[in-house]
């Protein structure tokens, strides 16, 4: 990122509590499109959603305070805005955001541009399935908050399609749960009240996570005893055991959408909000299929219907910029399916095509094919289409080769789900083992001296990041709860880690302004945008962390950033 | 033999012409042979008998035609004449009825045995002949004529119509001669002679493939079964359904007669029936065939290197068929380019004669050629034309689209019949898509990959400046290094799954599929392939490739987009490349841009828009502005101002706008301190404008009688390239000579060697603006000013200082502590275009 290119357009993606897989889900395709566009540079401002004003609440203390951040960003200048926010007032609170063209995601302002999901299609296909399919009358609800307006939303349009289908509603049916991942008492409840529920929908997926905790206590398998289907269909969904089905964008996703919408508006064009259509992805918790496998079509060998199993099986691709030097997965899934599909058609597969379908397989595989679908989903699909080419009955002997390569599909598919764990898995052990060293490095028996926030500097890449930069404030700030905060025009450019290699920067090139903290040509370069974390602890605000955008670190940088604070606050508090 | 061919112009320029010829049927019998697109019969006849009126006793030999054949060149709207004298030989000809009284086909025995009684002896070497469209019995008649005229070649075809005779009178192709014309009759013209020698042959570039057919049942000119199939079902399915739609698909697959294997018989197909173009009969064998590229230039080859051989070349004759213009057109212009210069004459036709082996046969879709004389002759050809054949492979591209649309329904074939059509689109393959001597798949093949097989990340690799290699090298020495090259990436492509392609001499590409291989990794293994070439051998030349990968290539823009990165790769030396063929859509705007300026400076060439600006420079001695610096200035029809950045890198890229800017703005600074005596001005000047002539003498010859020479100054760039010193030091001698001065521009700016700038007696330096700029920041940048301003104490001339972006009283203060003499910048005085100049 330059300063001295002007025509790069720098987007501020305004979002809080970054590690909900709803957030990221955002962020990940609002970067994603700007992949590839050189003259666009996201950069992300994390706060916490603090839904408390109670004084002596901590969390309530401490997400006061690492909101404070906004305070700060507001001297940067953006050229737009993305706004994720359930709760809007934030950007009304400071004047500089009001004057910047913005677009609104998953939020209904009145007089403002949004991008919104058309609820309506996906929640009117689900429960039209589940009443006119399975013949279901009982269907409940797990709603959201009341001032959350896309719940209420749900809930109109549930309640409007239960009508529609000439089934009674009462209020029975519905309960409110907080929107996270902590629904359980909610969910007990609305069980309790409705012992012979057959479906139920949660207003988001996080909300489903404390249901199945509650259905998994009282020996209940969603999918099985009761239906259960969620909204947003982020990665999560298709992560739970057994995996949720739930309602998602069918084609661009929000945040994609939302980009588009935006620099259009800075285009100078005139944009109108958008809804973006959405469907039911079926999975474990609620049998459904989005499309028909029909041996007619597979017999023909179709372009289109080989591309539309494509996207059913990788559901995800489709919804994400790919990038233009990577294996076009799409392309490569049609070429060995093709043979395979022409081979049983002819009823000839010689040894050669054989291995060359394995081989196209494996490259499949090899090349993160996983990433755009969950294990279930996939298998799922492979295993119809597996069953659908084998009922046809053409020849045994190529159905026999076919089989052994749907095996190996599904075995890579396994393998390569199970590779990524344990890399996650990996990653989380190193990523622990960082911060206990980083700890012990800053902790001495020693008495702190001048040095000690030098040191604390000296081992900011044990921290974990990849590439990320440390602005620290001249003094620490204080905030002050209820106050706005005051903070220093200039910060200093302390160090930066680049490809986790450490680089301090001497004293007399550190002053920034503040408006300049995302374009020091000493950042790593970063294609995807920045992301900054407040550094702080307590009421101490020391400086700010950028990081080159990373999905991982979406999850963990706040978590590192504080245990940052905290090495600042002890070395630099005995200093005083 | 002499022969003259000429265009029909007027019937003056005509007998203008015959008179010149001084024919004389005393030592010769002469015939004149016209081919006209530009008649019809009556008027045909008409001319015919003026030129009969003016050679009394000359042959006359008429056609009709669509597009004549003169001096190598198709034209559509001529009538060429072709004037023949004999030496001792003789010439006959007649012109006979096709029909007889009843109004049926004549047999082709009787109209051999009229000819023969005619126009035939012992001697007849040759026999022209050409009849008109409809005589089914035309191969018969070929074919007896053999039996009937044993020895004799024949050469000519059917008549076809132009244009204009159809449209304007609804004519056929019609013979004539003086006496009459006829849209159903036969002329010929026969040469016989002890000397008269000729050879006949033909091109088709048809290519057999497959077994032997046989016609098992005609019906009048249709061919109705095939080995006792139905002919025109069994046709299609061996195409595809298309021909249904698109019958000009079955003049690309025309069957040929299996005993001369490329003689095609031109045939029609419409709704699952086949015509012949003549009556071809029962009992024939046929063979299925494609015509294609390399086959047409093997063909002409063999043609030409006989011809050329052939030592009585007196007159030429040649015979096109029109469909053959009409499906291959480049290949038809190449092949006539080759007799350009000789006094070849001819016109297209619909079937042609020619000779196979000494054998007459009727046929089609071929181009025949003739060479006749009675002494030895030379004629100039063309040989160089085959060097060049480019040209051709781009009537393959029917052929290709075809073979792509069969491979894509591949994919879909319901029932296996279709496996005819495969294996007739992989006979087509092998023999286009591959190169001609190694066998190696080539661009079309390369093209046909990124089309439909998804190869669309492809590195272009290529060898530069070989010809300088062979002056140094033994060509066995260059063949080996070649083919280890090839050999080499081939082998690489193999190991690693890419296909390889040589696209040509030198000139090689490998492809990648986009769905096996991420771009990453295939950049990687290039790289590789370019170490692997670069090392060197004692048996081979060390060769050094340059490699350009581009990315998401398709057919149509690889091409482009390739030839842009190598001029990029040129500009910058660098030998490996990286391109995303999308990224080149952005170049469009500067391209635009680029135009946009040429416009604008145009019209400020034409609408007198170049407008000197003129920027006071403060004499800081005298505290006052009496000198100005010129500053060239554009202004387009909006009255939009340009500034030279904007415009004057376009105008030397266009070296004349260049000149013409210069020269505009020289005239009209000159023009308006002429006669003013107490203010000066300074120009720039360009190396380039230095060595022109034309300003240079301009400003000498101004100079030379302006009233206050010294008030002219010449700023001369120091940093430009300056490559020729001697013409710039004579240059500034001269002004000095003639009473002007010179100053050094951005002095300190470039790399300038300080004896050069030494020799150039140069009366005022201008300190480059960055330096000044910065003088009061940097330490560096003040010494540097300290520096120049020494300078003055050491020249042996007299040398005044001036600082250019003066912007502040700062920046002022610190050149007055140098003693610079002069300041220039907005703290003074902004560039306006007038001359009237107020302290602020």
């Amino acid at each position: 990122m330059k300063s001295s290119n002007e025509n790069v357009k720098t987007i501020g993606l305004i979002h809080e509590d970054i590690f909900t897989d709803f957030a990221k889900e955002i962020i990940h395709s609002v970067v994603h499109a700007s992949i590839g566009r050189k003259d666009i540079n996201i950069i992300v401002i994390a706060g916490r959603q603090d839904d408390s004003s109670d004084p002596l609440d901590r969390l309530h203390q401490y997400k006061s305070v690492y909101n404070s951040i906004y305070d700060l960003e507001n001297m940067v200048k953006f050229d737009g805005l993305i706004v994720t926010l359930p709760n809007t007032n934030i950007v009304s609170r400071y004047k500089n955001f009001q004057e910047i063209p913005k677009v609104y995601v998953a939020a209904d302002v009145p007089g403002e541009t949004a991008v919104n999901y058309n609820d309506e299609m996906g929640i009117r296909e689900t429960i039209d399935y589940l009443v006119k399919v399975c013949g279901y009358t009982k269907l409940c609800m797990l709603g959201g908050r009341d001032e959350n307006a896309d719940a209420q939303k749900r809930k109109r349009i549930f309640i409007q399609c239960l009508e529609e289908n000439g089934l009674e509603y009462s209020e029975k049916q519905y309960e409110k749960s907080n929107m996270s991942v902590k629904s359980e008492a909610a969910s007990l409840r609305l069980l309790n009240r409705n012992p012979d529920v057959q479906a139920i929908f949660c207003v988001n997926d996080q909300s489903a996570v404390g249901l199945y905790e509650v259905m998994k206590r009282r020996g209940l398998t969603p999918g099985r005893e009761i239906k259960v289907f969620g909204f947003d269909n982020t990665r999560m969904a298709g992560e739970m055991v057994p995996s949720l089905s739930s309602i998602g964008p069918d084609s661009a996703t929000l945040g994609q959408t939302a980009l588009e919408l935006l620099l259009a508006k800075l285009a100078g064009n005139e944009v109108n909000s958008v809804e973006i259509p959405t469907r039911l992805f079926g999975r474990g918790s609620l049998d459904y299929e989005m499309y028909e496998y029909t041996t007619k079509e597979m017999l023909n060998v179709d372009m289109a219907f080989i591309y539309r199993m494509f996207d059913d099986c990788l559901y995800r691709y489709k919804s994400e910029i790919i990038d233009r030097g990577a294996i076009d997965l799409r392309r490569l899934f049609f070429e060995f399916l093709s043979k395979m599909l022409i081979a049983m058609k002819n009823r000839v597969m010689s040894d050669e095509q054989y291995k060359e379908i394995a081989q196209l397989i494996d490259i499949f595989f090899e090349n993160g094919a996983m990433k755009y679908t969950d294990a279930n989903k996939f298998l799922k699909s492979v295993d119809r289409l597996q069953h659908a080419m084998n009922s046809s009955q053409r020849s045994i002997y190529v159905n026999s080769k076919n089989n052994r390569l749907f095996a190996r599909m599904k075995d890579k598919a396994i393998q390569s789900q199970a590779i990524a764990r344990r890399m996650e898995t990996k990653g989380y052990n190193l990523g622990r083992e960082n911060i206990f060293e980083f700890n012990i490095q800053t902790t001495g028996l020693e008495a702190a001296n001048a040095d000690s926030v030098d040191n604390v500097i000296a081992n900011y890449n044990r921290l974990g990041f990849t590439n990320s930069a440390l602005y620290m404030f001249e003094d620490p700030v204080i905030y002050e709860m209820n106050k706005k905060v005051r903070f220093p025009s200039t910060l200093k450019l302390k160090c930066v880690v680049r490809s986790r290699e450490l680089h301090i920067i001497p004293n007399e090139k550190q002053e920034t302004p503040v408006e300049n903290i995302f374009i020091r040509e000493e950042l790593p370069a970063s294609p995807k945008g920045y992301t900054a974390y407040p550094v702080f602890c307590g009421k101490y605000i020391f400086g700010v962390v950028v990081t080159a955008m990373e999905r991982q670190l979406l999850d963990k940088g706040e978590y590192i950033t504080s245990q940052l604070g905290r090495a600042f606050y002890m070395n630099w508090a005995w200093d005083q | 033999m002499f022969t003259w061919n000429f265009q029909f112009i007027s019937r003056a320029k005509l007998a203008e012409t015959l008179k010149q010829l001084m024919l004389d049927s005393g030592k010769g019998d002469i015939l004149i042979r016209i081919h006209t697109a530009i008649h019809n019969g009556d008027e045909a006849v008409d001319m015919a008998r003026f030129i009969k009126s003016l050679v009394p006793d000359a042959y006359i030999f008429g056609t009709s035609t669509s597009a004549v054949i003169n001096a190598g060149r198709l034209s559509y709207d001529q009538c060429v004449i072709s004037v023949t004298q004999m030496d001792e030989g003789r010439v006959a000809s007649v012109l006979l009825p096709l029909q007889d009284k009843k109004g049926k086909p004549r047999d082709p025995d009787a109209l051999c045995a009229d000819l023969k009684d005619v126009a035939y002896d012992a001697e007849t070497r040759l026999l022209l002949t050409f009849m008109t469209g409809g005589y089914y019995e035309a191969y018969h008649f070929v074919d007896r004529c053999n039996k009937y005229f044993p020895g004799v070649q024949m050469v000519g075809g059917v008549t076809t119509a132009s244009d204009i005779i159809q449209k304007k009178f609804e004519g056929k192709g019609f013979v004539f001669n003086e006496t009459c014309w006829s849209d159903n009759g036969m002329i010929f013209a026969s040469f016989s002679g002890e000397k008269v020698e000729s050879y006949t042959s033909y091109v088709s570039g048809a290519q057999s493939i497959g077994d032997e057919l046989e016609i098992t049942k005609m019906a009048g000119n249709k061919i109705i079964s095939i080995d006792g199939v139905n002919a025109g079902e069994q046709y299609r399915r061996g195409i595809g359904d298309k021909v249904r739609e698109d019958h000009s698909l079955a003049n690309l697959f025309p069957f040929v007669y299996s005993e001369y294997e490329d003689i095609p018989v031109m045939i029609g197909y419409f709704d699952d029936k086949l015509c012949a173009n003549h009556n071809i009969e029962v009992g024939k064998k046929l063979k299925r065939s494609f015509i294609y590229d390399r086959k047409n230039l093997a063909d002409n080859r063999s043609l030409f290197g006989r011809i050329e051989n052939f030592e009585k070349a007196e007159t030429i004759f040649a015979y096109s068929c029109k469909d053959r213009a009409a499906i291959y057109p480049n290949c038809v212009k190449w092949e006539l380019s080759i007799y350009e210069n000789s006094n070849i004459c001819g016109c297209l036709t619909e079937g042609e004669i020619a000779c196979v082996n000494g054998v007459n046969v009727f046929s089609s879709c071929t181009f025949v050629v003739s060479v006749i004389g009675e002494t030895e002759a030379v004629q100039l050809y063309n040989p160089y034309v085959f060097a060049n054949a480019d040209s051709l492979s781009y009537d393959n591209r029917k052929l290709l689209d075809y073979i792509m649309e069969v491979e894509t329904a591949s994919y879909k074939d319901e029932n296996r019949s279709d496996d005819d059509i495969l294996s007739l689109a992989k006979d087509c393959e092998s023999k286009i898509l591959y190169t001609e001597h190694e066998e190696i798949p080539n661009a079309a093949a390369m093209n046909m990959d990124i089309k439909i097989n998804g190869y669309d990340r492809v590195c272009l690799i290529d060898v530069l400046d070989t010809n300088s290699m062979r002056s140094v090298f033994s060509e066995g020495m260059i063949d080996i290094t070649y083919k280890s090259y090839v050999s080499r990436c081939s082998s690489f492509a193999k190991e690693k799954g890419y296909r390889f392609y040589v696209i040509d001499k030198w000139q090689v590409a490998i492809g990648a599929a986009s769905f096996k291989v991420s771009l990453q990794g295939f950049v990687r293994d290039m790289n590789i392939l370019q170490k692997l070439l670069s090392e060197s051998s004692d048996d081979r030349i060390a060769i050094v490739p340059v490699f350009c990968v581009v990315n998401e290539c398709n057919s149509e823009n690889i091409k482009s987009v390739y030839n842009m990165a190598r001029l990029e790769m040129m500009n910058k030396n660098i030998q490996f490349y990286v391109r995303d063929a999308e990224d080149d859509t952005l170049d469009e705007e500067s391209i635009r841009e680029k135009y946009h300026m040429v416009n604008v400076i145009n019209y400020a060439l034409s609408h007198d828009k170049v407008i000197p600006y003129f920027q006071g420079i403060y004499d800081n001695k005298k505290h006052e502005i009496h000198h100005f610096e010129s500053l060239m200035r554009l202004e387009d029809e909006n009255g939009v101002i340009y500034y030279p950045g904007s415009f004057l890198e376009v105008a030397r890229s266009f070296g004349l706008l260049y000149d013409s800017l210069s020269f505009m703005m020289i005239t009209k600074v000159f023009d308006i301190f002429k006669n003013i005596k107490d203010k000066s001005v300074s120009i720039n000047l360009s190396m380039r404008d230095i060595k022109n002539t034309e300003i240079v003498d301009y400003i000498y010859e101004f100079l030379s009688t302006a009233k206050y020479p010294n008030n002219f100054v010449f700023e001369i760039l120091e940093n430009e390239d300056v490559d020729d010193y001697d013409a710039l030091v004579r240059f500034v001698d001269s002004i000095h000579k003639l009473g002007g001065l010179i100053s050094i521009d951005d002095f300190g700016s470039g790399y300038s060697n300080l004896q050069h700038i030494a020799n150039i007696h140069s009366d005022y330096i201008k300190i480059d603006g960055s330096i000044v700029r910065n003088c009061c920041k940097d330490q560096e940048s003040e010494n540097l000013v300290a520096l120049i301003s020494g300078w003055k104490n050491l020249s042996i001339r007299e040398i005044q200082i001036v600082a250019e972006f003066v912007e502040n009283e700062e920046i002022q203060k610190k050149l007055n502590r140098y003693g610079i003499d002069y300041s220039q910048g907005y703290l003074f005085s902004k560039p306006s275009p007038s001359l009237e100049v107020t302290l602020d």
